[in-house]
């Protein structure tokens, strides 16, 4: 299984690398390091560009090949999953919704 | 720095001058938000355990990293096998939002030795990071306003890892017909939902997901990474052409 041994050590150590540099970095290195007010800007959209580049091809993408059907059951429970999100702004709620839809398709559908 | 000791510990929340009453009053001022952390620690552990690890990993990998949207982010990209240095990648462009968090905080504890500053770093999150601006927007010049941050830092972290633990724990029990990888999807949007608050958040994510989309059959889950910088550029780019038109 890929999510054991070395390779998976690997990703947690170096998250953890990562993620110790990015929060203690500035606070750290601010006498010495200046973040140009355009950087700090443009930053601010990093997490909704990161996060949209992950979930959009998991989505759309079904077998293979974009599939923007009524059978692409994942692509229909997510965008409930995230009508409710932005509806309630509430994480929990989103998921059980996008489950909910996920299984209840694959009932009908299947 | 010697004041009158207050008469009651809970006048202590507002004025507190000894580096114990400023921790604590960091400590209570988390406790409204914990109604977000303690299911968003779930999430996280819920999902990790779904992502095929094993719960010592899953474990292992919550206190270690401790940073919940990155977590989650990379789970997907891990299950996938995708190389080493794309994951990490794709955490920091998630984490990229504590560079900004770091580079704010950062005159507040200029004057603490490295290894405070450190021990700070690792307690930046999104709730006590806007706790903290909160508190010092009425006195920046609060010489135990680091005690305040510590204080508030440790419960979430304990409060969030121990939610995670729990979380992690009740993913061993979940069967697989639940689906339960497909809560990872849906964890992502829903922490994606109140990152868009303005058009070029809006611009940011379409134009990432779009691209990452046309670019999923590249190599080495590069759309994502090509995404993830197109939406950045994207956003800021909306972001220029917008306050334009309003100047």
């Amino acid at each position: 299984m890929i999510t054991q041994g070395w390779y998976l050590w690997l990703v947690v150590a170096g998250m953890a690398l990562v993620t110790i540099v990015s929060r203690a970095g500035m606070i750290l290195l601010s006498d010495h390091v200046k973040l140009p007010p355009a950087v700090q800007g443009a930053l601010r959209y990093a997490p909704a560009a990161a996060l949209a580049a992950i979930t959009v091809p998991e989505l759309f993408v079904n077998a293979g090949q974009i599939d923007i059907s009524i059978h692409n059951v994942k692509l229909i429970a997510g965008i409930a999953g995230f009508a409710i999100a932005m509806r309630w702004r509430s994480t929990v709620p989103a998921i059980v919704g996008g489950m909910l839809v996920l299984h209840g398709l694959e009932r009908v559908l299947g | 720095m010697s004041t009158a000791p207050k008469t009651h510990a809970a006048s202590a929340f507002d004025s507190s001058d000894t580096p114990r009453a400023a921790w604590f009053a960091g400590a209570k001022a988390v406790a409204p938000f914990l109604a977000g952390t303690i299911p968003f620690g779930m999430v996280t552990g819920i999902a990790t355990k779904a992502a095929g690890l094993s719960a010592e990993a899953a474990a292992a990998m919550t206190i270690m990293v401790f940073a919940g949207t990155a977590q989650i982010a990379a789970l997907p990209l891990l299950a996938a096998g995708a190389p080493v240095l794309v994951i990490l990648l794709t955490a920091f462009i998630v984490n990229l939002r504590f560079v900004i968090y770091s580079a704010t905080l950062a005159p507040y504890f200029r004057h603490l030795p490295a290894r405070w500053k450190l021990l700070a770093g690792y307690f930046v999150t999104d709730t006590s990071f806007a706790i903290f601006m909160r508190r010092v927007a009425d006195k920046p010049d609060w010489p135990q306003r680091h005690w305040f941050f510590i204080g508030s830092g440790m419960v979430i972290a304990s409060v969030w890892c121990l939610s995670a633990l729990a979380g992690i724990a009740a993913g061993t029990r979940v069967p697989p017909a639940w689906r339960l990888e497909f809560a990872t999807t849906l964890a992502i949007l829903a922490l994606m939902a109140p990152v868009i608050r303005s058009r070029g958040e809006f611009a940011a994510a379409v134009i990432g997901g779009g691209v990452a989309l046309a670019g999923a059959d590249l190599p080495m889950k590069l759309g994502l990474v090509l995404g993830a910088v197109a939406g950045i550029a994207g956003g800021a780019l909306t972001d220029r052409i917008m306050n334009r038109e309003v100047r």
